[in-house]
This record gives structure tokens, sequence and C-alpha cells, in this order.
């Protein structure tokens, strides 16, 4: 994975059986933030590889929503068909990685190997 | 999986049976290039699978999507991928079962495989290649505690025969197309539709979307957006669904059927049972030719795991073409197989 020496992002993740763990990743990692997650051993299916279509990535963001960027098209798309997303819901793939996730705390949801 | 003798098939099974040297399961890119690999070799195959149209993914998920590593062509729409891999392997007369979902897989002690699907259709097979992507395409369900209870005594997933709603009072959820698309189509058959979205737009097709509330505007059908249904009510059939509003208020409504269309999501399914060596949903393999543990399955594509195992529609091509010269030696065991390239000996077909 292609990462520079850029200022660490810290946030906080809760995987699906509930375990929370704080993880760094650096600011501008050149991967989404979905890919970014399976570096650090969170499964993630990802039958769409990343093009925001799947859901498999699905995530609440529980604090810091208000500072991500918006979601394209693409995603709010995909996230209205699908049947358990909140107004909290984003797509991790669809995530750059940067300063707007400093201090994040991310739920995952979605889809693992299974 | 288990052997048993060919006494197991009953005359029903043998009149509408498949016999066939090769059975694919799974029509996505690479099952459908295992048709070429497999016909180069001289072995005719039948491919099964649980979408309503070849393609797999590439159909499904993303038809219109730009592919950019299929060697030879810098960028290449995904349905197009599909169109031209269907042109490609049709000298090989392939035949298909689709909308079928592989329920059971049956050793006989003449070392031939019979394959029964959901729906009872049965093939005979040499050789067996699992070319499953992700697994079966299946509905994604709404988290409702009596879900499973009321499946197929009011709840469906899949709007087969619309005769059966007709009179009826039908809750649709969901806001994509499909949702859309079906609201309009029931609301000139039903007694009563209702289209239950969690959010206050659609963002599928506008058109169809301004159908909807048109039709809504007129009293014609109910719209209730900013809404989940949060439980289902009935005692041998469903009867009503209960309903929460962004208000956080509550209500009930009449529903003869529940109609959940949250798209389609993949799981491994049936595969899981069939003694197959797994890690992490994935089926095990060899590199040589992409045998399975079990003799005569092979898995290739997105379904297979090996070290260095890349999920790219590439690399699902290779694993095809090694997988046809050890399948080959299954289905013609006395004979030689000499490699030809189609260069100097073209494609013949059946």
């Amino acid at each position: 994975m292609a990462f520079t020496d850029s200022e660490p992002v810290r946030l906080t993740i809760k995987d699906r059986s509930g375990d929370i763990r704080a993880i760094e990743i650096p600011g501008d990692a050149e991967y989404n933030l979905m890919e970014v997650l399976k570096t650090f051993n969170y499964k993630m299916r990802a039958t769409c590889g990343g093009m925001g279509l799947c859901a498999d990535c699905h995530c609440r963001i529980t604090d810091g929503l208000d500072r991500l960027p918006e979601p394209a098209w693409q995603e709010l798309e995909t996230l209205d068909v699908i049947p358990d997303a909140t107004p909290q819901s984003r797509l991790s793939c669809q995530l750059m990685p940067g300063e707007h996730l400093q201090g994040i705390l991310l739920e995952l949801l979605g889809t693992d190997h299974y | 999986m288990f052997s048993v003798p060919n006494s197991h098939q009953n005359d029903k099974e043998m009149e509408n049976k498949v016999i066939t040297d090769v059975c694919i399961i799974g029509a996505g890119p690479v099952g459908l290039f295992a048709v070429f690999e497999a016909g180069l070799l001289k072995m005719r195959c039948h491919l099964i699978d649980v979408l309503p149209q070849v393609g797999g993914q590439l159909s499904e998920i993303y038809p219109q999507k730009p592919i950019y590593d299929i060697p030879g062509f810098p960028a290449i729409n995904a349905q197009e991928l599909v169109e031209n891999l269907k042109e490609q392997i049709a000298p090989f007369k392939p035949t298909f079962t689709l909308r079928e979902k592989v329920e059971e897989v049956i050793k006989l002690e003449t070392g031939e495989f019979l394959i029964r699907t959901s729906e009872n259709s049965i093939v005979e097979a040499r050789v067996i290649v699992i070319a499953g992507g992700l697994g079966c395409f299946e509905p994604r369900k709404p988290e409702l505690k009596n879900l499973a209870r009321f499946e197929g005594r009011g709840v469906n997933y899949f709007i087969r025969n619309t005769e059966i709603y007709r009179d009826k009072h039908v809750v649709i959820a969901g806001g994509g197309d499909s949702a859309l698309d079906w609201t309009l189509f029931l609301s000139g058959i039903a007694e009563r539709v209702t289209l239950v979205h969690r959010s206050e737009s659609f963002r599928g097709a506008p058109d169809s979307a301004g159908k909807v509330f048109d039709l809504a505007g007129k009293g014609k059908i109910d719209l209730l957006l900013r809404t989940n249904v949060t439980g289902l009510v009935g005692e041998d059939y469903l009867e009503a669904v209960l309903l929460e509003h962004a208000d956080g208020s509550v209500s009930g409504i009449k529903a003869d059927f529940f109609i959940p269309l949250f798209g389609l999501t993949p799981r491994l399914g049936p595969i899981a049972e069939w003694g197959l060596n797994l890690h992490n949903a994935a089926i095990e393999v060899n590199t040589f030719d992409y045998a399975t543990n079990v003799p005569g399955i092979f898995a290739i594509g997105d379904i297979n795991t090996y070290p260095g195992k890349l999920k790219l529609i590439l690399c699902g091509f290779h694993e095809a073409a090694l997988m046809a010269q050890s399948a080959f030696h299954i289905v013609y065991p006395d004979k030689k197989r000499t490699f030809k390239y189609t260069t100097v000996y073209g494609v013949h077909g059946f």
C-alpha cells in the first residue's frame, strides 16, 4: 500500500462483534478507507471491489459524520436500497483518507467474508 | 456429498436430465470462458446460474462500468465483455439452466456427478467446475424478527406470477428501480399497493419515480416516505405489517403480501455443504489445475483461494485454461491430449 509520511489520522473502529479499537492511518493513503481497514484485518467481502455498489463495506459514522465530504450520487443510490441504512450510514469504499477522518467513530456493518 | 448407485435416480429425473461432459456452476465471465477452453478440448458444457441472465456480477451489479485490465482491451464495459464472451463460446453450443440454484451434488458409483437444482433439474456430468464468484445471488433481507416464518406465506422476494397479487393488499419496501417498477406494475392489479421507503426521495429512474409520485398524488397508491417496516403480523399467513414513521409514531396496515426489494447480495449457500475444503468462504484449490480436494471438482475465479490469489477476471481466465487440461483426462481417460494453438488449428465448434 502506498503510504507516505503525512500527518497520521487517528480514528476509532467498532467491529461487528462490538470490539472498539483506535487505529492510526497516514492521512494521504492512496487507497479508500475500505481497503485501508482491510490492512488492519477488518473483514470486508467487498463484492464490487470499491465501486460503491454492493454495500459490503456499509458503516455507521457515530461521531464526526458532519466533517466528512458529502456522499456522491452512486453512494447515495446504494444506501437508498439497502434495508439497514440509517442517516449516519456511509460506504467506507467511498471515503478517502484525510484530515476529515480525524477522530471519527466508525461502526462496521456490511458483510464480512461470509 | 455422498456416493450412491445409479438406481438413486427415478424415472422423472431421467426424463429431464441433461447429460454433459462438464457442468459449470456459475455463468459469470470465468464460467463462460471455461466453455471456450473446454470446447477447444472437445468437452461439452452445461452452465447453471441462479440469476436470470448470464454474466454474473458484471451483468447484475455493474453492467455499465468500464473494466481496464482485460488484456487487449484498454477499456471495455462489463456487459460488452459478457456479450463478447457469449459470442466467443457460441461455436461450442453451451446449454444453460438459469434462475436455478444448485442444491445438491452427488457422486455416482460410475464416477459421474449428479447435480440437482432448486427446481429439481438434473445434470449428469463427468466434471464439475465451480465458477460461482462470491456465491449465489440472494435477496437482501430486512432484519425483521419473524421474517422467515412468513416467507412463502405472504413474504416474497421475487415477483414471478403477478396474478397472485390480484385484488390483494400489497406492501412493497425499498427505494431502488425494482421497488418503483413493481409498485407501478402492481398498482394495476392489486387492490391496494403501499410503497414504503426509508428516505424522502428516490434515486432510481426519474421517470419511474415521477409516475409513483403521480399515482400517490391521485390516491391510487399509498406512498409512505421516511418510514420503515418494523414488524410482521399474522397467524398462518401474513395479515399486516407494522410501520415506524419519521416522527417515531407506529402504525399498522393490512397486508396480504410484503415484498422487500433491497437488491441482491451473494451468499456461498449450499456449496459450503459439498465436502470441499473452505477458507474464508472460498474453496481451496491447488495451482496446478485448480482442482479442489474432491476429485473431479474444480473451482475457478473469485470462488477459489490459494496462496497469492488475486480476484481478477484475467486470473480466472488463466485458471479456466489450466483446469481444462486436467478435466480432459477425466472426460477422456483413454485419449492423449495434444496441445493446439488456436492460431494454428483455428476454433472448431460442435
